[in-house]
Formats: structure tokens, sequence, C-alpha cells
């Protein structure tokens, strides 16, 4: 399983432990991740700016590179995900947007041919690896491990690029359990959005929203969240002193990446996880983690 | 152009825009006269609770061509474009397309918001990739931060309450003091220059 992997801009600040962790677990899941040439940023939500075909534009680049590589793109980020396969999807089936927006990067020396997919790796991890195989490659099972699966909003919605249901999403769900852990009831906070795109220029509309899922994990008993999107991350994780002050609630709940997760049931230390660089601590989760036997 | 505008319950036709439903479709805002105001939108709204108008009535206010009143309310900012009113509508108005495409107008048109903020995140963001071809978080926060509050001792306060949070990404490792620019930045630089190019001939 090989795929042109786009990783964001967050893997060099704020995400650093979603990328240090995909890199370690992708390589025992026998992911190949080939690195895309000169990659750049998604624009995120820059599209109001310069207008929607600035947003297309930057995908068209980045979606070329991967066209010349002969791979499917594969994202870390919901975000990313989100522009990436919009743009994709138009592409491939409009021929006329795809010429437009070729003529506007006729001068990178790319052009787009409309031929491939942008997977989210959660998707990957449940759809091309599979429970069955991703069940015989766990070490230790999380047995008593209570997680909150949160999987956000830009991977889920709008439907056209989903990779799982808009509201009632089980993805994350259904990894955590083949990996032994108890998925706690967190229905409701699942898809809901945390704010992440308003937290500079609204902060406390981010903060409010951030908080009643964190509320709600620890309300649902959960040792964790865990998380596959730097933006919802940085929201939850970053944010998290300032929502217990505002809200005068001890928080205290560890945010943490699936692929860390994942990472520590195939066997991986804390330290090739870069678990000590999530904000919110995560020793307990992580001594926790380690008291458990390996299979044999 | 700094526009003050009441909030109202009389709809004064004769300054209504007819035009401004058009516009709205153009910059992407698929599908908005389809709208029949069954309010699901609002309903799943996760921020309307910050709002002056809902979703839905600034669908209905675009449909009346309320132009100023529309791109000077706070609902367009507050919008954190999660997907849920577009995923939910009943008749497949693109909501959150056309939020980005009333953001879009208002920043084209250099409106003064109800929240100023939104312009200055977007601006800042899209010339950071410019520059580099990637995002630099420091360099967004602290240019966010100096232009977002005019006032020096806000901007003070701002940066030391967010001092301690930067302290602690900076011994983590997550706070990089240069950017990583790509190789060929003359290529993102190419595709700005023939966006502006297009947006001039418009």
């Amino acid at each position: 399983m090989k795929y042109a992997y786009y990783p964001g801009c967050t893997i060099f600040g704020s995400g650093l432990e979603y990328q240090i962790s995909t890199l370690a677990a992708a390589k025992e899941l026998g992911l190949e991740l080939v690195d895309m040439p000169d990659w750049n940023c998604c624009g995120a939500s820059s599209s109001p700016s310069h207008g929607h075909d600035l947003t297309l534009a930057l995908q068209a680049r980045n979606i070329a590179i991967a066209e010349e590589m002969g791979l499917d793109i594969l994202t870390i980020c919901n975000e990313c995900y989100n522009n990436l396969a919009h743009a994709a999807i138009l592409f491939n089936e409009n021929q006329s947007k795809k010429d437009e927006i070729n003529s506007l990067i006729r001068d990178t020396g790319h052009q787009v041919k409309g031929t491939v997919k942008v997977r989210h790796l959660l998707d990957v991890v449940l759809h091309d690896i599979g429970p069955e195989a991703l069940e015989k490659l766990v070490r230790r099972r999380l047995t008593g491990l209570r997680l909150a699966p949160y999987h956000g909003c830009l991977a889920l919605r709008p439907p056209e690029i989903a990779i799982d249901s808009a509201e009632n999403p089980t993805s994350m769900n259904q990894v955590l359990e083949v990996l032994g852990a108890e998925v706690v009831p967190f229905d409701k906070f699942t898809a809901a959005c945390c704010g992440s795109s308003v937290l500079l220029t609204q902060e406390d509309v981010a903060l409010r929203l951030s908080y009643n899922i964190l509320k709600g994990a620890k309300d649902a008993g959960a040792d964790a969240v865990v998380t596959m999107c730097p933006l919802c991350h940085l929201n939850l994780d970053f944010k998290q002193k300032r929502m217990q002050k505002k809200f005068e609630t001890e928080l205290g709940v560890p945010i943490i990446y699936f692929t860390q997760i994942i990472g520590l049931v195939l066997g991986l230390s804390s330290k090739e996880l870069g678990l000590s660089k999530n904000l919110t601590s995560t020793k307990k989760v992580v001594k926790f983690v380690e008291s458990l036997p390996f299979s044999t | 152009m700094a526009v003050s505008v009441q909030k109202t319950d009389v709809v004064r036709l004769d300054q209504c825009d007819p035009n401004f439903i058009r516009e709205v479709e153009e910059a992407g805002g698929v599908n908005v006269q389809a709208c029949y105001q069954c309010g699901t939108c609002t309903g799943g709204c996760p921020t309307v609770f910050a709002m002056d108008y809902t979703p839905r009535q600034i669908i209905r206010m675009v449909h009346l061509g309320m132009k100023d009143e529309v791109l000077s309310s706070m609902s367009i900012w507050v919008c954190s474009s999660c997907y849920t009113c577009q995923t939910r509508c009943p008749r497949g108005v693109h909501i959150t397309d056309v939020m980005s495409a009333l953001k879009s107008i208002s920043i084209r048109e250099g409106r003064t918001p109800a929240n100023p903020k939104g312009p200055v995140f977007y601006k800042t963001f899209v010339d950071i990739v410019e520059a580099y071809g990637r995002m630099w978080e420091l360099e967004l926060s602290l240019k966010f931060t100096n232009k977002a509050e005019p006032e020096i001792p806000n901007k003070l306060a701002m940066l030391l309450r967010d001092a301690p949070l930067g302290l602690a990404m900076f011994t983590k490792g997550k706070l990089p003091l240069a950017p990583h620019k790509i190789l060929n930045i003359g290529q993102i630089r190419s595709i700005y220059e023939n966006i502006r190019a297009v947006e001039g001939e418009k």
C-alpha cells in the first residue's frame, strides 16, 4: 500500500507529534508514505480572502504533483483532506473548471489531469488495511482504557467528500475497538464542531464549543480524547488551560492522536510516538498502557 | 467603506440590491435561491448563539438583496464552516459555501464588518502562504495580533497572555522560529499573480 503523503503545514509546529507518530505507525502498519516533492499549503479556510479559485489552484498544484508520482494522496489533517478531496472530485468531474484552474497554475509547470483520489489516514487504516489485518498486528490490547473517539467536521461533511456518516460516524470507534479499548458513549460530540476555524477571530465561540466536547468526554469517564486532525487537536489541547480558567472547571483531559494510540498498541515506545509533545500530560495513559501485557 | 446599519424589523426595498443574490451565486453560493425557509440550518448551527442574524435569516436577506445588512453582520464571521447546515439542508442549498461567498464579497469590497478580526485573519493567512508556500504559525499569530488589536496596550496584553503557551510550545519543539518555505516559491506567487489578473479583468 503506497501513497503520496501530504502531511500539511502543522507538522512543522503544532502538529509535530502527529507527524512523528504517523511515520512511526505507518512503518509498522506496512503503509509506504512517499514524500510529495515541494508540496504547498492547502490554504485551509483561506478562500474567502481571494475567492474560491485560490483554494482550488493551491490544491491543483498538489494534486498534479501526486499525479506525476502516479499515487493517490494520503492526508492526516481534516482541513487538508476537505480541501484536497473537494478539488479532486471537482477536477475529476468538471472539465471546464479544471481547464480554468489549470490556466491559473500554468506558470508552475504542473497541470491537473483529474486522476487521483484523496484519502484520510483513518479511512486507509479502516478500509485499506482493514480490521482483521489490524487485529493481527496488535501486540497489546488496550483492555480497560476508556477512550472518547472524536472525528470532528471536515472529513465527514459535506457528504460528497465524507469518509463516514456525516453525523453518526463510527470509523474511529471501530479502530479503537479492534485495539481492545473501551469506547465511551460520545455520539453527541464525536462529530460536533470544535470551532477551530474561528479560534483566532471568535475565541469565545471556539472555547465554548471545545469546552462542551471536553466536558462531554469527562462526563463519559474517558481517560483521553482521540483525535484525527491537528486543528481539532490544537483547539482541544492547546486551549484547554484557557477553557479551564474561563469555565472554572478542572479538565485535564489528554488529547491523543489515533496514530499515537495505534503506535502504542503495536509496541512502539512513547518516545517514538512523540507522546511528551502533547500539551496536556499523557503520562497517565502511557503508564497504564505500558503496564498492559504483550500478547504472545 | 464604513457602513453603519441598524438591525431593524423593517425591510427598506428601496435600499435593497436585486443583483446581490446573483453575486452570491457567482461567488460560490450554490442553490441559494432554492431555500424555502424551513430553518433546519439554524436548528443545527453550533455557533448560532453568537450570531446577530440566524443562518435562515441571512439566506432570506440574500434573497431580498439586503446587501449592506448581510455584509455588515456578525453572523458571516461567526460561522465556523462545520458544514452541518449544508449537510442537512433539504433543498440542497450550499449554506456553508454561501457564508464563504459572503465573506469573500465583504473582503473584496473592503467592508467594515461587525467583527473586523475576520478579514484580518484571512488576509494574514493568504499573505503568509504567498510568501512561503506554507503556513508559519508563529508569524500568523504575531501578525494577526498586531493587526487585529490596533491599540498598543491591547497588543501587549494579548502577547503577554499568550506568552506562556508560546513558551510551552517552543520548549516542546512545536514553535519553529523560521518558516519552512517551499523550494519553488515562484510557482505559488505565479498562481496569486494569475488570480489577481483574472480578478482585475472582472
